[in-house]
């Protein structure tokens, strides 16, 4: 049954912005673990990418509303996760980065309780155990002890027990955590179908680049507590933005020659001591660079077509991070 | 049930009063709890002493019976004073059996959500740590309650029934003394075995702790009290503090070493202590600084 104010309450989650930073500052004794963060997400899946340390999971902890901020605020689907913390709870499914369960408990009974703590009238929570189970793969399983599940079912479990209320928001915290590479792919295309089903929102935690890359539209990373880089995966994709890395004999000045191609009207940015990186400009053509170089006496020795991947921008932001956005 | 569909859904239908959500936590562990031989055989026996007692107040009340008796029991039926003082031993016998039920049944509530790092997942639904504790504290008032003023709240009905009401407005201060002594045995073992449960994550060091509260204070209270040549021990006596204030409230002498109200105090500072334990340990997270 779905009531008139379930309804209005999806709808407005649907309108508002899955995540909104605002200062957002977090302090543990004297030391902040997070500072300053402002954000607006608003993506089907937002990645948190960060080196360890860098404050993703106290970010999603006080997000959850397990730790307070000291400064500024945040809003998940519209609720502030101070005031409403109720309003976010209900919202929201958690999988945490650790091992969490109830070894003595059997999966359903467990993801069964989860549901219920989450509000699902009884009988409901019982059939979407089920549901969830199956759909994690741990169906035939579903009636043995979580403390005799292997590290990649008792993942799979805590991914079960986060979605078992039907969140609207779903937070992964390292969820390949200890998988094996087939465990990872399964975890991902999970996480993905979730994804294009279009009714979740995800957020992402993780240092894998590859997994954010897979599953993410939008990706923040932070390094030190502050927000390192903001990158809209998707737009870049649809962009189609690529560029070309060049590389040149050794002994040839690249200098000069980075300045010939920067007055054809391309970008040009030297890469090391022997390559550069050239995002051409509207009606400039490889030919034309072949021509500059001739004319600057340099020899092309290898050109790629290439496209910035994530670790790129991970690298930048890391390189590049005292002017955060 | 539907199967076919394995896919994500996202749920949009009614939910649970949240009001009353923690009772979820409740019913799963009074559920697994009444599962367990251990705790049967000590709700079974629980009830024999009030059972005795039911027994007795009926033969007092019918002569054909009590004639049928050999002569010494039914003199001794017969001279049995239905008052205060029959309510508070029957009391401090209940709080007996309500300590051995939370000694079996309490030192996992916590421990075992502790011990397999649930808490994270439980504070990240719409219930907070106040509601958690409240949740297994209640498992703890279920059996308590279920072992000392449910019963002998129904003895003071039988004997209301069969004496008539004026006995009862002979002695008006019975069922409150009876209500109120309980809850108090309830909450200070509760909290005691709450504390330990979320001190010691190992079943068996919870349990070992929780009777240690309770077996040992009475012996470092007499080791205090020879030693320093005082009274003072007495307030590390648990057990003594509760019955103290139990014989106050069923207006008895009090004990000539221990007073209402430094009992009183002292059963405040353990339950306030043992709130501190709880703030302390059940977290989501612990930071560590």
């Amino acid at each position: 049954m779905t009531t008139k104010k379930s309804k209005t309450v999806e709808a407005q989650d649907a309108k508002d912005p899955a995540l909104v930073l605002d200062g957002l500052g977090v302090r543990f004794g004297r030391r902040w673990i997070l500072r300053e963060l402002d954000a607006d997400l608003g993506g089907r899946a937002i990645g948190l990418l960060g080196p360890n340390g860098a404050g993703k999971t106290t970010l999603v902890h006080t997000l959850l509303g397990f730790h307070r901020p000291q400064e500024g605020s945040a809003r998940i689907l519209g609720h502030d996760v101070v005031d409403d913390r109720r309003g976010v709870a209900s919202a929201v499914g958690y999988m945490p980065e650790q091992d969490a369960f109830v070894g003595e408990m059997t999966a359903v009974h467990f993801v069964r309780l989860m549901g219920e703590l989450s509000g699902l009238p009884s009988q409901t929570a019982l059939e979407r155990a089920h549901e969830a189970l199956f759909f994690v793969g741990l169906g035939e399983a579903r009636y043995r002890k979580l403390k005799s599940y292997s590290t990649g079912m008792k993942q799979m479990a805590k991914l079960a027990q986060a979605l078992v209320h039907g969140p609207r928001l779903l937070f992964l915290d390292e969820p390949t955590n200890g998988l094996d590479p087939r465990g990872r792919q399964r975890m991902l295309e999970l996480i993905r179908s979730i994804r294009d089903r279009g009714e979740a929102r995800i957020m992402l935690s993780s240092h894998l680049l590859r997994d954010v890359e897979t599953v993410c539209d939008e990706v923040l990373i932070l390094k030190e507590g502050r927000i390192a880089s903001y990158c809209d995966l998707e737009a870049e994709r649809r962009s189609n933005k690529t560029f070309l890395e060049l590389e040149i004999r050794e002994g040839d000045a690249p200098g000069s020659f980075a300045e010939a191609v920067a007055d054809l009207g391309c970008e040009c940015v030297r890469n090391g001591k022997r390559s550069l990186k050239v995002v051409l400009a509207e009606g400039v053509t490889v030919r034309d660079l072949y021509r500059v170089a001739h004319r600057q006496d340099t020899q092309i020795r290898r050109l790629l077509y290439k496209r910035d991947s994530l670790e790129d921008i991970f690298l930048a932001a890391m390189e590049d991070s005292r002017d955060p956005r | 049930m539907t199967l076919v569909d394995k896919g994500f859904r996202v749920y949009s239908g009614r939910r649970t009063p949240s009001a009353l959500r923690f009772l979820v936590l409740t019913r799963y562990a009074v559920l697994e709890i009444v599962k367990t031989r251990k705790a049967i055989s000590v709700l079974v026996l629980s009830a024999v002493v009030p059972l005795l007692a039911a027994t007795l107040i009926y033969l007092r009340h019918n002569v054909p019976a009590l004639a049928m008796l050999p002569g010494d029991m039914g003199a001794f039926v017969r001279e049995l004073a239905v008052d205060g003082t029959l309510f508070y031993h029957l009391l401090r016998w209940q709080a007996g059996a309500c300590f051995f039920l939370f000694l079996i049944s309490g030192g996992t509530l916590i421990s075992e959500d502790l011990k397999d790092n649930a808490l994270p997942l439980y504070l990240s639904r719409p219930i907070g740590r106040v509601e958690y504790v409240g949740g297994k504290l209640a498992v703890l008032a279920f059996l308590g309650s279920a072992v000392t003023w449910i019963p002998l709240g129904l003895l003071i009905l039988l004997q209301t029934s069969l004496e008539g009401l004026g006995w009862l407005l002979e002695h008006p201060r019975i069922p409150l003394a009876l209500f109120v002594g309980s809850w108090i045995v309830i909450l200070v073992l509760g909290f005691v075995c709450l504390a330990m449960s979320a001190l010691l994550r190992a079943k068996a060091a919870a349990e070992g702790a929780f009777l240690s509260v309770f077996l040992l204070t009475p012996l470092l209270a007499g080791v205090i009290n020879e030693t320093l040549d005082t009274d003072l021990g007495q307030l590390l006596n648990v057990r003594k503090l509760v019955e103290a204030v139990d014989r106050a409230l069923f207006g008895l002498e009090p004990f000539p070493e221990l007073g209402t109200i430094p009992a009183t105090i002292a059963l405040l500072v353990l339950v306030g202590v043992c709130v501190g334990f709880l703030a302390r340990k059940v977290k989501a997270y612990e930071v560590v600084k």
